[in-house]
């Protein structure tokens, strides 16, 4: 299923709220978080995170990854979650108003 | 902002981050193989090359990386047409190096900011109405006036140069000779510089009788006192004058109008107009909230009370107030302008050209265009790509021009005729690049449109039969038009230049050796004295084998020297004439005819009454040809007197010699008296001598009569003739220069749109000539097109002409906008060339094998 517009930006910056993670480890979070509903390739993920490093919400660093390669990883800058905090907040409000218009029974 | 400043610091390691990229993404590979497994992994891949693409698009502004893309591959296609790239180049360096250099002496001369605060604010005045025309010089008393009267200004102040490095300094030990300039106190307030040590001039220092102060430069001070921190108040020696040192200007300070090492206070003396007081430049500095208008609002009731004071001189019509940098560049004006102008055609051309041959190349991409259009490149698409070919050649253009523009500076910048401001060299400064980069922007445009013209889907879509249009036709009808325009300018301009040069003298300048001598003051204090060394030299120099010298106050075409005087017994003939001191002989050796009496003599010495000689025309209009014996009063007119010594005992003209130029040769003669140099020797004297001399033994007789004497402009007369008609030389040479090369490239335009329509009508021909038409019919066809747009542009020139000649009118000496003899020569030249342009592409069309033609298909 394809996203909603916009909101890949938001996603993965929650996805880094607890700590930092490369490319894949975020998609695959996303992935088991929504039961398999999310699946994000690398067409969509990376050009994000370029974004998400544009604008500094979020910084990136090359660690050791799990098969002893090298691999990027992004960590949440306090910009970055405050941004999170917006979005978030932000998201609520329109998906509350959409389903206060979807259970409407005036129309 | 953090994004640019986050971009910037990711393109400067474009590379390393072009790099980590690719291993991201490898690393995401593998971990994906890892868990899915090899056949998994492929099937889920597939948007690497998107992934990798979209992300770095996130870093570059789009536009710039098509741009890039664009750029390389016009240069690439440019590689592959070396012939074309050539000649587009070569011809836009022409045009655009043409116009760099012209522009950067305009820039120089007329719109360099002055070297002092706020210039816009300094006005200059000048007499107007005289017949002389320029800028006419005040005298002191009429500054007193003004500074006394004019509301609204700051700071005035007149000044007068003491002549070129012509004041002789002894300071500390150092001697040397210095440009000096006598100025009243308001000077440096009116230029807006403050000295760096010590003071300007207060009004006590003009004071009669107040001790002689002077302001140095800072390059006199590290000259003459080796930068000596204690020199405030010393004392020096300027021409047998102790002066004292009151201030030291800053390092920075130029003056414009010419070298000045220091300056000193203009002191009034008991009369006025004694030495320094004639001649005087004036300026003012605007009040904050004063307008020039406002200024010139007061000049009618100035120049009324300065009638009532007697100050103004009854030939002037009054006093006039203008720009400083306008009035000073008011002669020049006109000229350097034409100039751009002409230049600026000149590029129009050489674009046209280049345009031409754009739209013929791009005739060879049409599939490629087509194929584009197909694959749905939009109109913008195609014309950013045009955009940046146009730039490439532009850019490739620009750089060959500012090469030659320097080049063609540096080898000029000697003989170039205008006087260049010191403070701004002709040269490419940051305001001439910045010109260059437009104009180079402008064509690029152009050819961009000219490709954009050619693949609208419209024209792309015609077939060959049809794409006959009569744009390019146009656009060379337009060349030969416009350069019709430039041989008539060029032909007007050489038309004058003539007519000034056939001007008669008055005297012979073939064969005179001239140079000046100045004495330093020092040494030499009477006039008896003066006159002593004038003798000496002159028997010296006549002692060499076929020498005949005389000497003059002021040659003929070197300066000006008048005073205002009045015929004895002529009521109403008060008017300003020239006053020259002269040896005897002086008229013989000029070649100047004696229409009456004498010349001077031996006898005519500073104990015997004052004699003269007049010119002609002074003899006619005062006394009707009966001059000698009547006499001329110099420095007084009626009850008024400037110069009381000299008004004191009147002039007995005893001979009337012929009239001679004065300054320019396009300024009518003047009245003139000359007296003996024996009854009024002058320091400094300029020498004229005929026969056989080299300035070896000029200098030799001087300095054996007086070794510290200084000999300077030594050269033959013609040379300073020459001088005097340098700038309208200059121009009429160049505007020739510039219509010759826009008539090349015109004819090479006409040439080039000939030879392709011949071979776009190759198999046509090949029909008409296998069917019998014969090669005379070919040929007249072809040539005959050619000719109709060269008399279709000849037309439109002239046309453009008429109206148009009007504005160089002041260009012109006695040469109308509008003379025949000029425009006939360059229809006559264009028709010339025109036909040869037609003629071998005709040729050409009669040699068409109609079995060739008939074959290519």
């Amino acid at each position: 299923m394809e996203l909603l517009p916009g909101t890949l930006d938001l996603l993965i910056l929650r996805a880094l709220r607890r700590g930092p993670a490369h490319g894949y480890g975020i998609a695959q979070q996303l992935k088991q978080a929504s039961e398999a509903v999310l699946e994000v390739g690398e067409s969509s993920l990376y050009p994000a995170l370029q974004r998400l490093r544009l604008r500094g919400w979020v910084k990136a660093a090359w660690g050791p990854s799990e098969n002893n390669r090298r691999a990027r990883y992004y960590t949440l800058t306090p910009a970055g979650r405050k941004q999170l905090e917006r979005e978030q907040a932000e998201f609520e409000q329109m998906v509350g108003a959409i389903r206060k218009v979807l259970l409407c029974e005036k129309f | 902002m953090r994004e640019v400043l986050e971009r910037l610091r990711v393109w400067l390691h474009w590379g390393r981050e072009q790099a980590e990229l690719r291993e991201e993404l490898a690393a995401h590979h593998a971990m994906k193989q890892a868990e899915l497994g090899a056949a998994g992994a492929e099937r889920a891949m597939g948007n690497d090359l998107v992934a990798a693409e979209e992300a770095r698009a996130v870093w570059l502004w789009p536009w710039l990386e098509t741009l890039g893309m664009d750029l390389r591959l016009a240069a690439r296609g440019l590689r592959r047409s070396p012939g074309f790239a050539l000649a587009a180049v070569l011809t836009l360096a022409l045009g655009i190096g043409a116009n760099t250099a012209v522009f950067s002496v305009v820039e120089a001369v007329m719109l360099h900011p002055l070297p002092y605060s706020e210039p816009a604010r300094m006005v200059a005045f000048a007499l107007e109405g005289s017949s002389g025309g320029g800028i006419q010089s005040l005298d002191l008393l009429q500054y007193n006036f003004l500074r006394e009267h004019l509301r609204g200004v700051t700071a005035i102040a007149a000044y007068q140069g003491m002549g070129q490095d012509q004041n002789h300094i002894v300071a500390g030990g150092n001697s040397l000779w210095a440009s000096g300039m006598l100025a009243t106190d308001g000077i440096f307030p009116a230029l807006g510089w403050k000295p760096r040590v010590g003071r300007g001039f207060v009004p006590a220092d003009t004071a009669p009788g107040a001790p002689p102060v002077i302001v140095i430069t800072d390059r006199l001070w590290h000259q003459a006192f080796g930068a000596d921190s204690d020199v405030l108040g010393r004392a020096v020696e300027i021409d047998g004058r102790l002066n004292t040192v009151v201030g030291v200007l800053p390092p920075g300070f130029v003056f414009q109008e010419q070298p000045v090492d220091f300056f000193a206070a203009m002191r009034r003396s008991q009369n006025p107009l004694q030495d320094d007081g004639l001649n005087d430049s004036i300026i003012a500095r605007l009040a904050p909230d004063v307008s020039l208008a406002g200024l010139q609002g007061q000049m009618p009731a100035i120049t009324q009370g300065m009638r009532r004071a007697q100050l103004l001189a009854s030939w002037y019509s009054g006093v006039g107030v203008g720009g400083y940098h306008a009035l000073q560049t008011a002669d020049v004006a006109t000229g350097l302008w034409l100039l751009l102008a002409a230049v600026g055609v000149l590029l129009l051309i050489a674009c046209a050209n280049v345009a031409g041959l754009i739209v013929a190349r791009a005739l060879a991409r049409v599939p490629e265009l087509a194929v584009r259009r197909a694959l749905g490149a939009s109109s913008w698409r195609l014309f950013t790509q045009f955009l940046a070919e146009g730039l490439v050649l532009a850019a490739g253009g620009a750089v060959a021009g500012l090469i030659l523009a320097e080049a063609v500076l540096r080898t000029l910048a000697a003989k170039l005729p205008w006087d260049i401001p010191l403070a701004s060299p002709v040269a490419l400064n940051g305001r001439v690049l910045v010109f260059t980069l437009a104009v180079a922007a402008g064509t690029s445009l152009v050819f961009a449109l000219a490709s954009a013209w050619t693949s609208s889907p419209r024209r792309l879509r015609l077939t060959r039969f049809h794409r006959r249009g009569w744009a390019r036709d146009a656009v060379v009808v337009g060349e030969l038009a416009l350069t019709m325009l430039l041989l008539g300018a060029a032909g007007l301009l050489v038309q004058s230049l003539v007519r000034i040069q056939q001007q008669p003298l008055g005297f012979d300048p073939a064969g005179r050796t001239l140079f000046l001598t100045q004495l330093p003051v020092g040494s030499i204090a009477t006039p008896a004295q003066v006159w002593q060394f004038d003798d000496a030299v002159l028997r010296r120099l006549e002692a060499l084998p076929g020498v005949r010298a005389s000497l003059t106050s002021m040659l003929p075409l070197a300066g000006q020297g008048n005073l205002p005087g009045e015929a004895v017994g002529v009521p109403g003939s008060g008017t300003s004439i020239e006053f020259r001191g002269v040896s005897s002989g002086y008229f013989a050796v000029m070649g100047m005819p004696l229409r009456a009496g004498r010349d001077f003599d031996a006898h005519d010495t500073a104990a015997t009454p004052r004699v003269g000689v007049i010119s002609e025309g002074a003899a006619q209009r005062w006394f009707g040809g009966h001059a000698l014996g009547r006499q001329v009063r110099m420095g007084a007119i009626g009850a008024q007197v400037w110069a009381p010594e000299l008004a004191a005992e009147p002039f007995t003209i005893v001979g009337v010699v012929g009239d001679v130029k004065v300054q320019d040769l396009r300024r009518p003669v003047r009245f003139t008296l000359y007296t003996p140099a024996a009854q009024a020797p002058a320091g400094y004297a300029w020498w004229v001598v005929r026969g056989p001399i080299d300035e070896g033994q000029i200098r030799q007789a001087v300095a054996a009569v007086n070794a510290g004497a200084r000999v300077s402009e030594v050269g033959p007369y013609r040379a300073l003739i020459a001088e005097t008609v340098a700038q309208p030389a200059f121009e009429a040479r160049l505007t020739s220069l510039f219509a010759l090369l826009a008539l090349a490239l015109a004819a090479v335009g006409l040439y080039g749109l000939l030879a392709w329509r011949v071979v776009e009508r190759t198999r046509e021909t090949g029909i008409r000539m296998a069917l019998g038409a014969r090669p005379a019919t070919v040929l007249r066809q072809i040539a005959g097109h050619g000719l109709l747009l060269a008399l279709a542009g000849m037309i439109a020139g002239l046309a453009a002409t008429w109206p148009l000649a009007h504005l160089v009118a002041s260009l012109l000496y006695h040469v109308a906008p509008t003379d025949v003899a000029s425009m006939g020569g360059a229809v006559g030249l264009m028709a010339v060339v025109a036909a040869a342009a037609c003629a071998l592409p005709a040729w050409r069309a009669t040699r068409v094998d109609p079995v060739a033609a008939l074959r290519q298909e």
